[in-house]
Parts: structure tokens; C-alpha cells; sequence
């Protein structure tokens, strides 16, 4: 008998989520040069957040970078601090809650 | 051996186990429901294909062969926060129709890519071991001439793929019952090698194309003036260099919107699309509103259409090169051919699909001179109305719809799986 694959929800980010996330990783670690001390940080603060937090970013990601850039947001090039929809704070806020 | 074998020679070498895994799965498997075997060649979109970079250069005038270790140049995580890797990927014209990788330092396709654990294709190979098809994602390299990807294919891997697993299967051919499925850019090989006809796949049974573009799609157009988010970085400190790097790019010169030619082509076929019809030409002058065609770029004056080539590298005769390609992929097919090719194609319902673009002159090109027209009903990035060969029967183009056939991961999507089974009867 034929198997079916059921249809299941996967969380997907919005874009301006998957924007303010990577804008605040971009700001956190960009300035700084690529050490292996920087790469353990920065393995260390994707580690704060759970799996299916991240997998909901990465898939929003997939989907802009394949739609080009006309209809997504700019990831980064908006993002002086005063204008950011989530800031630090906030990004700090819903890490505690994605957390497993 | 020359730097396009030494390629060839590593494409294959890299490729490798991935074909042991294929030999694997097929020794433990028992085929289809009925126990017959049946092979499907997966080709990932543009940009949805894993890159390896060797980590030593090709070094010119050596006659043994040279082998290289690799490492991804595509995609890995950390380029979301260090971009300045991702022009790594930057190619050379060193004749025409000829390139070189940056530094020569070779670089490959290997599969698709997984991103944080997230794969737009990871459904798609469950699916295919629930049903006993025999698969094999096919990696191929994105920025290349499709036609060299699909040569490849057709006359390198093939014949290679179906030795080895002869050889290792108690000699099962695995080209006895074959198909071809590409996904979005894939789909633009699986269309050539479907037209070319080679011996070597004249035995293919279907050749299925999946949210893939015939007449092109918004996003590319937008890339030569405004690069690729996130690899821009913070505050766009990157984009330049990852315009140069898109500019750079042979494959990119074809995913524009239709030349003006075709358009005529087929305008009445368009527009008579029971669904999705095109009613106007989707590329047009921002302040007049005339056709301003991709494949044929006019001046205005001092200002023309593209970016300064001196600065960005961008390539005219890629251009002239390209226009070729799109006609001819959109070109009528024999009716043999058109009998075996199967288009399955997306609508979200969502109707916020760019579906048209208007185009300012330049400079500046900063601000972009690109913009969209209003949202129209497909997959969230193709358009309905493009991802439809007109030339094809009815019958043979199948819509899904739902939210869940969003483009990138339409082939997870159990909507277009079932499309897919239904096609290939399974």
C-alpha cells in the first residue's frame, strides 16, 4: 500500500524577522575579524537559540536569497539602531523564549 | 591535463560518494511497489547547490593529474555574518565561453545545500524512499553556462554513474527507466539536455521540470544593481564586491525576463493561459512604459540600462550569449520531445509573485533603477504564467496550490510530491 506524506506545518520566519536577526548577528560579529576565538563566539550565541528557532531563520533566508532582492528586505542596509524593529533587547527577549 | 578536465576529472571525483550512497540505497532496496526499479535525477535550483573550492590552486603546464581537497564555498552559515567569502565564488573569462575559477582554484558542485539544518530537498528524498524510487540529487555548478552543466551531465556523469553502479549492483542498469526532474534554474538544464537529445539520454523516459522559469522571473534583474541580502553585510559594506561577483556569473545573464522577440512570439499563447495569462510585456521603461527587453538594451543619450562594466565587470557579450540560450529553451520543441516533458508549476494563492518589473535609466544606479510591478499569482517567486511552456499540451502541465508550495521548498511540499507521483506513476 502506498505511503503518504502527511502535510505538516514547518515554522518559517518572517522576512523581517530573518532581517532583524541577521542584522543584530551581522552588528554583533561583522566589525570583528574572523578568529577561531570569534567563530566559538559566535557558535556560542547561536547555541542560545533552539534548533527550530534557527531552522525557521534559515529557511526565510533560502526563500529571499532564491526570490532576489526586489521583494525581500534589505538585511543590514537599514539597520541603524534608532530604526531597527528589534533591537538588541528584543532580540534578547525572544531568544530566552525560543529557548528548549 | 588542461583546467576544464582537471575540472571534469574533480567533478566526478567529489561526486563520487554520492554515487556510493546511491549503490548503497539501491542494493537495499526493493524498488517500487510492483518491484520494478526506476531512477530519478534530482537537479537543485540555481543557488540551491552546494560549491566546493579546492584549497590549492590548478597549476598550468602539469602533465599528471591533479587532485585537490575541498572546502564549501556554498553555502555555509558563518557567510551570513562574514560575507567577504562569498566573492570567492567570483569566475574569469579567460576566452570566450571559457572560464577559470577565482586564483584557479577549482571549484565544484556537491549536491544540494543544507543551511542550519534546513534542505529545500529533504522532503523529496524521503519521499522517494517511501516509494521506492531510486534517486540521486544531481549537484550541479550555478553559475556556469546551463549548457555546460547539462554536457556534463549528459556526456561525463552519465556514462560514469552507470558503469560504476552496473558494476556494483550485479549489473542493474540504472538507466533502464530514467527520468529528469529539475527544480526552478534545474528545471533550464533539464529542458537542454531534454532538447539536445544526446544518445545517451534518448532512452529517458520523462523529463520534469518544477517551478522553473521559461520566460524568465523578477529577482536577477534587481541583482545587478542591488547584490544579494544578507551578503551585502551591515550598512551594504559588501555590495560591490558581490555585484562584481553576481556580474561574474554566466548563468544569472539567463534568468531575466524574456527577450522581446519571444515575447512575440508567443504573446497570443500567453495571454491565452486558461489561468495565469500574461496580458502585457513585464519589463518596461519606468517614466514611458515602452519595452525596455533585458537581451536588447537601448541608450538614452549618456544613459543606458546596466551597470558601468569597468566597475561591476559586467559582461555584454554574456548578455548576447544568454538571449540565445532563453529562445532557445522557449523555442517550440519536437513533438516527440514535448510528449515527455511534464511541467509542474506553483500558485500560493497568495498573488504577491513579482510578476513584472519597470526600469529606470543609469546612472546612478544607486538607488536601484528596479522596481516591481503589482503582486500576480505563483509560487512566491516564479510567476504562474512563466513557470508554463506554451508549447506543451494541457495535459501535460500540472498547477499546484497552497501555501505550501512556496518555490524554494516546493519539493518538500506533499502538494507537488503528489503532482510528482502522479506524473511518474508511483
Amino acid at each position: 500500500m502506498a505511503k503518504k506524506i502527511e502535510k505538516a506545518e514547518v515554522p518559517t520566519a518572517s522576512s523581517e524577522e530573518a532581517s532583524a536577526f541577521v542584522t543584530a548577528l551581522q552588528e554583533k560579529f561583522q566589525r570583528k575579524k574572523r578568529t577561531p576565538e570569534e567563530r566559538e563566539r559566535l557558535r556560542k550565541y547561536l547555541a542560545e537559540y533552539s534548533r527550530g528557532y534557527l531552522r525557521s531563520i534559515a529557511r526565510r533566508v533560502l526563500i529571499d536569497i532564491m526570490k532576489g532582492p526586489g521583494q525581500t528586505p534589505a538585511y543590514g542596509a537599514k539597520s541603524k539602531p534608532s530604526r531597527r524593529p528589534t533591537g538588541k533587547r528584543a532580540a534578547r527577549s525572544r531568544r530566552k523564549s525560543a529557548k528548549p | 591535463m588542461s583546467y576544464d578536465t582537471t575540472r571534469d576529472s574533480e567533478q566526478l571525483r567529489v561526486i563520487d560518494p554520492s554515487i556510493d550512497d546511491f549503490i548503497d540505497r539501491y542494493n537495499n532496496s526493493s524498488g517500487l511497489a510492483d518491484g520494478s526499479r526506476q531512477t530519478v535525477f534530482l537537479f537543485p535550483g540555481g543557488m540551491a547547490c552546494k560549491l566546493k573550492r579546492a584549497t590549492a590552486p590548478y597549476v598550468d603546464g602539469v602533465s599528471t593529474p591533479q587532485t585537490f581537497a575541498y572546502h564549501t564555498a556554498w553555502l555555509e552559515p558563518e557567510m551570513l555574518v562574514w560575507p567577504d567569502d562569498v566573492p570567492d565564488l567570483e569566475m574569469t573569462k579567460v576566452a570566450p565561453g571559457k572560464y577559470r575559477d577565482k586564483d584557479d582554484r577549482i571549484i565544484v558542485a556537491d549536491g544540494a545545500v543544507g543551511y542550519l539544518g534546513c534542505t529545500p530537498y529533504l522532503g523529496f528524498t524521503i519521499w522517494c524512499k517511501l516509494k521506492g524510487l531510486d534517486y540521486f540529487v544531481f549537484g550541479w555548478d550555478w553559475r556556469r553556462r546551463h549548457e555546460h552543466s547539462g554536457r556534463f551531465f549528459v556526456k561525463k556523469f552519465l556514462p560514469y554513474f552507470q558503469a560504476r553502479v552496473k558494476d556494483e549492483c550485479n549489473n542493474a542498469d540504472p538507466l533502464a527507466n530514467f527520468s529528469l526532474i529539475g527544480h526552478s534554474a534545474g528545471g533550464m538544464v533539464v529542458n537542454w539536455i531534454l532538447r539536445k537529445n544526446d544518445a545517451n539520454v534518448a532512452n529517458m523516459r520523462l523529463a520534469i521540470t518544477v517551478a522553473t522559469p521559461f520566460y524568465g522571473y523578477a529577482g536577477q534583474v534587481h541583482r545587478w544593481f542591488e547584490g544579494q541580502a544578507p551578503f551585502n553585510g551591515l550598512f551594504n559594506a559588501f555590495r560591490k564586491k558581490i555585484i562584481k561577483t553576481i556580474c561574474s556569473f554566466p548563468a544569472c545573464y539567463a534568468w531575466m525576463f524574456l527577450d522581446e522577440q519571444t515575447y512575440t512570439d508567443n504573446q497570443a499563447a500567453l495571454a491565452a493561459d486558461p489561468k495565469y495569462p500574461l496580458a502585457t510585456y513585464p519589463s518596461t521603461d519606468k517614466t514611458t512604459g515602452a519595452i525596455a527587453d533585458p537581451y536588447n538594451p537601448q541608450t538614452n543619450g549618456a544613459l543606458s540600462r546596466y551597470p558601468a562594466p569597468g566597475a561591476t565587470g559586467f559582461d555584454a557579450t554574456e548578455l548576447v550569449h544568454a538571449k540565445k540560450l532563453v529562445q532557445y529553451l522557449a523555442s517550440d520543441l519536437d513533438p516527440a520531445l514535448a510528449a515527455k516533458f511534464f511541467i509542474i508549476r506553483g500558485d500560493t494563492t497568495a498573488n504577491d509573485t513579482a510578476g513584472s518589473t519597470t526600469w529606470d535609466w543609469v546612472p546612478p544606479t544607486d538607488p536601484s533603477p528596479i522596481a516591481d510591478g503589482a503582486g500576480v499569482p505563483g509560487d512566491g517567486t516564479q510567476p504562474a504564467w512563466t513557470a508554463r511552456h506554451v508549447g506543451l499540451a494541457a495535459a501535460n502541465v500540472i498547477t499546484v496550490n497552497g501555501a505550501d508550495v512556496e518555490h524554494t521548498f516546493t519539493m518538500s511540499s506533499p502538494t507537488t510530491l503528489g503532482a510528482l507521483a502522479g506524473v511518474l506513476g508511483v
